[in-house]
């Protein structure tokens, strides 16, 4: 008996997965727990392992496709099922979220993507911070009949597996344009509450397209930081501050250290220190460690220290979190952080390794360069920017001297944060570094 | 046997086909077009090319005998029919050599014979002296187009009882000639022959002329037609065709008739009672291809078959059975075989054109048709008679019908009798593709002194404020 398998809810409150792949085969035999299908989601990238042994009679989405969570996906079964009209009677069993239409079969269903109305906009490694009561996510409009929609959008449209029966129009008389199709493909369709008040922003300039060019398709993580980045700079006010740190006293602790560490078998890194340093901050600034949820005027001040850690890896950049870093010694720390970033380049994190971040420090210290101006990783306020040490000629009492210096720098949120505390903050995190005996008490 | 390896064939070479072999051929495939006869297919060869010459010179001959009523008075005037030919072949090969040209331009192989199916992915192609050579391709397109019906009991000769093949090439004008059938095809023969001189009846089964057809538009067709001294009989039958030596005797029963058989005497009956898909001899069963009760080929909306590998374009798939359609199928069918993405048939809806004269063209939904969608309508209409042009070009028979959706403005359809109908229509067929409103129509200028002019007029007089003629209600200005 033929069943079809619904586009799983892979951690929670998470709407929506991307198919990056297809591990087996339309008409491919699958054992039990066998992986069928590579999922990519808001958090994570998983291996969907089969219901049960069967055959993949039918893919229902192409590889690169975002379907909402109870979405038909495949179907399971033995060859030669009537798939057709097993979809037909197809009701998605996911109570409350939006399930796409049943397909036809020749042509999937396209992108759904609605994320849910949030005050509070999810990057892709963090979990909405609230709890996701009133956060429901909203049904897709689906228009009947025909969508209003020029030639050119229409195979824009196919070009981009988007189903125009479920965007909205902009134009007059509700016909659709090329920026309704690129807003539902960046995910904010569902965005539609007050259309008056948010004008349809211009379309953007064609890009000029050169002879010697050539295309690739914006899919996966990269296709989230795309979308993720340019919010985060729209919902935050991002403000930077930059100071020095006189690394000198940690250089030597570390090069002390370093030996007790790896016969633990880890290898004591700096960024064991920063986080450990970072904590000890926020501890004292509570305002650094909190999220500002506008449409509920309220600031969440968070009870927990969990540190997110930027890891580039082959697809992009992506950020899982220390969990409790104020409970963890320097050593557990930098164990943590070696499990984490071999995890996120090996594509193994957990959606556990990515939720409930309250931090964030990116590290560009063993690549190169003066120093940065990060993202904030929303819901996050602040996030902070570790760069190479190096030896630089300083004053030290009247005299030029060589010192292991290096430059650490703080994107915040001035919605929340101030600059006199981000300051304050800051001169924190350098004080410890640069006493780092100083971490033994307040760390 | 020679056996050729080739990415595609194309069966076929009428207008669906070559367009699916020339951009097949610019996508960089190499590809083999086949077909029994010349390229071009049915519209270059037998119909539109060659009709719209026929109806071209016919034009000229009735301008020439009522020449006198704005003042150029010309004796007498006599159609030459060998020449009428000649003229009408010259067309025809001179757009026969221009695809020919475009079939080399874009390294197109181009094989005359019979093609058929060995299997899915081999077509064989028998030539008219016995041999054969074969194609083995990834992809084969099957664009055999359509024939007309033959109606068993009046078999064609070609003499007396013809089809539109015949009446294309036909060697003399006849004095009385009998059209059964009142659809596109039977009625540009039916202005053809009369223009040229003929005393023309047509017969039509159905209640109305051009069954499908906005009923406004087909009922104000039949006028017209009765002014220029058709014959119009809807509703009527021939129930019998007696040949004769150099006649033919119909007996006509039905609304025409007053209900009464009647034995008519005509020179030559034209059957044009529609036409059929063709795909005999193809061999389809050998690719493993079945057809629908119809008789056609199921496709989806890039126009692949139920095999891959097996496209279908044209006639065949069913639908509107116009070259412009097929056309369109062959570019998409083509750009999917060659892998571009998103490519589709999609049309929001296909223009049709009847050359009667004044001509008809339609696009998008009739009245009738937007009524049983359950559309609220919101119509504007003008009457050719109001538009200078249309007066300076001494026609004023004809109107323009536009069709909207009350709620939204939205143009439904738009349905034009008027002299080049044929080019006007291409602003709706561009209106209903961009989701324009009857609004957007009549605020746009159009130039000055023209017939499309009216269709501005006619969008405006949906709403009331039409300026050429008078409104009918001004308080239905109020509503826009």
């Amino acid at each position: 008996m033929a069943e079809v398998y619904e586009m799983p809810e892979l951690a929670e409150s998470v709407v929506e997965g991307e198919v990056l792949r297809w591990i087996k085969q339309e008409g491919e035999r699958v054992e039990r727990d066998e992986p069928f299908v590579e999922i990519m989601t808001e958090k994570v990238t998983v291996e969907v392992p089969a219901p049960h042994a069967g055959t993949l009679i039918k893919l229902l989405a192409k590889e690169g496709q975002v379907l909402p969570v109870g979405a038909p996906l495949a179907v399971f079964g033995e060859p030669g099922e009537d798939v057709e009209a097993l979809l037909k009677r197809f009701k998605p069993s996911h109570g409350g979220q939006a399930a796409a239409p049943v397909p036809a079969p020749a042509e999937p269903p396209a992108t759904l993507a609605a994320p849910p109305v949030q005050a509070i906009v999810v990057p892709p490694n963090v979990p909405a911070a609230l709890p996701a009561n009133g956060a429901a996510s909203p049904q897709p409009v689906h228009r009947e009949g025909r969508p209003l929609a020029a030639p050119a959008i229409r195979l824009y449209a196919r070009q981009n597996d988007v189903d125009l029966t479920f965007v909205e129009g902009s134009g007059p008389s509700g016909r659709i344009r090329r920026e309704d199709v690129d807003r539902f493909l960046s995910g904010r369709a569902g965005v539609t509450a007050a259309p008056a008040l948010a004008p349809a922003p211009a379309a953007p300039a064609a890009i000029w397209r050169g002879p010697n060019d050539r295309a690739e398709p914006l899919k996966g993580l990269r296709r989230v930081i795309a979308q993720r980045m340019p919010q985060s700079k729209h919902t935050s006010a991002h403000t930077l501050n930059v100071d020095e740190a006189d690394m000198t006293a940690l250089v030597e602790l570390r090069k002390r250290l370093k030996p007790a560490a790896e016969a633990q078998g880890v290898k004591l890194t700096y960024l064991a220190f920063f986080v450990k340093a970072t904590v000890a901050a926020l501890k004292k600034h509570p305002y650094v460690n909190a999220s500002l949820d506008e449409a509920a005027r309220e600031i969440i001040l968070r009870g927990d220290y969990n540190v997110g850690i930027a890891v580039d890896t082959e697809q992009g950049l992506t950020v899982p979190v220390i969990h409790h870093t104020d409970r963890r010694s320097v050593l557990d720390i930098a164990s943590e952080i070696a499990r984490l970033a071999e995890a996120a380049r090996g594509g193994k994190l957990t959606p556990a390794d990515v939720e409930r971040g309250t931090f964030t420090i990116s590290n560009s210290g063993s690549i190169g360069g003066l120093f940065t101006a990060p993202v904030i990783n929303q819901p996050e306020v602040a996030i902070l920017g570790v760069h190479p040490i190096k030896l630089r000629p300083v004053v030290r009492e009247g005299a030029i001297v060589a010192r292991e210096m290096t430059y650490v720098s703080l994107t915040y949120d001035h919605r929340l944060v101030d600059g006199a505390l981000a300051v304050r903050f800051l001169s924190d995190i350098i004080r410890l570094l640069e006493s780092p005996e100083m971490l033994l008490i307040e760390g | 046997m020679a056996e050729q390896q080739v990415d595609a064939v194309v069966i076929g070479a009428g207008p669906g086909g070559y367009h699916a072999a020339i951009r097949l051929g610019q996508l960089g495939k190499k590809v083999v077009c086949v077909d029994r006869d010349a390229v071009g297919g049915v519209c270059l060869n037998w119909g539109c090319i060659p009709t719209k010459a026929l109806l071209h010179v016919s034009e000229v001959a009735r301008h020439a005998r009522n020449g006198a009523e704005i003042g150029i008075e010309v004796p007498q005037v006599n159609v030459n029919i060998a020449g009428v030919q000649k003229f009408t072949m010259d067309v025809v090969t001179a757009n026969v050599k221009g695809v020919e040209t475009l079939f080399k331009g874009n390294n197109v192989q181009w094989a005359i014979g019979e093609g058929s199916f060995v299997d899915k992915n081999t077509v064989k192609v028998t030539k008219k002296d016995g041999s054969s050579e074969t194609y083995k391709a990834r992809d084969v397109v099957i664009a055999t187009g359509g024939a007309p019906v033959d109606v068993k009991a009046w078999p064609r000769d070609g003499k007396l009882i013809l089809n539109s093949d015949d009446a294309v090439r036909l060697p003399s004008v006849p004095k009385r000639l009998l059209v059964i059938g009142g659809g596109v095809i039977g009625l540009e023969f039916a202005t053809v022959y009369n223009r040229m001189g003929a005393a023309v009846t047509v017969v039509e089964m159905m209640p109305n002329l051009l069954t499908g057809t906005d009923l406004e538009i087909s009922k104000t067709m039949g006028r017209i037609l009765k002014k220029q001294k058709i014959e119009v009989l809807t509703n009527t039958k021939v129930e019998k065709l007696e040949k004769g030596a150099s006649t033919v005797k119909a007996t006509i029963n039905g609304e025409g008739t007053a209900n009464k058989p009647e034995t008519r005497e005509y020179d030559q009956v034209l059957v044009a009672v529609g036409r059929r898909p063709v795909t005999d001899n193809l061999g389809l069963e050998k690719a493993g291809l079945a057809l629908d009760e119809k008789g056609f080929i199921n496709v989806d909306a890039q126009r692949r078959t139920s095999v891959p590998g097996i496209w279908a374009i044209g006639d065949i798939t069913g639908g509107p059975l116009l070259a412009h359609k097929a056309m369109k199928e062959g570019v998409v069918a083509a750009e999917a075989i060659a892998g571009l993405p998103g490519v589709a048939y999609d049309p929001v809806a296909v223009p049709n054109c009847v050359y009667t004269d004044p001509e008809i063209a339609t696009v998008g939904l009739s009245e009738e048709e937007a009524k049983a969608q359950g559309y609220e309508l919101r119509i504007g209409k003008f009457p050719l008679a109001a538009s200078g042009r249309a007066r300076s070009m001494h026609e004023s028979d004809g109107m323009i019908k536009l069709i909207g959706d009350k709620k939204t403005d939205v143009l439904l359809g738009m349905h034009i009798i008027a002299p080049q109908a044929e080019s006007l229509i291409g602003e709706g067929v561009i209106a209903l593709e961009m989701g324009a409103t009857l609004e957007d129509i009549g605020l746009s200028i159009h130039p000055h002194p023209t017939l499309t002019e009216s269709i501005q007029d006619a969008a405006e007089a949906a709403h009331g404020k039409a300026i050429h003629i008078m409104n009918p209600k001004p308080a239905a200005a109020a509503a826009k």
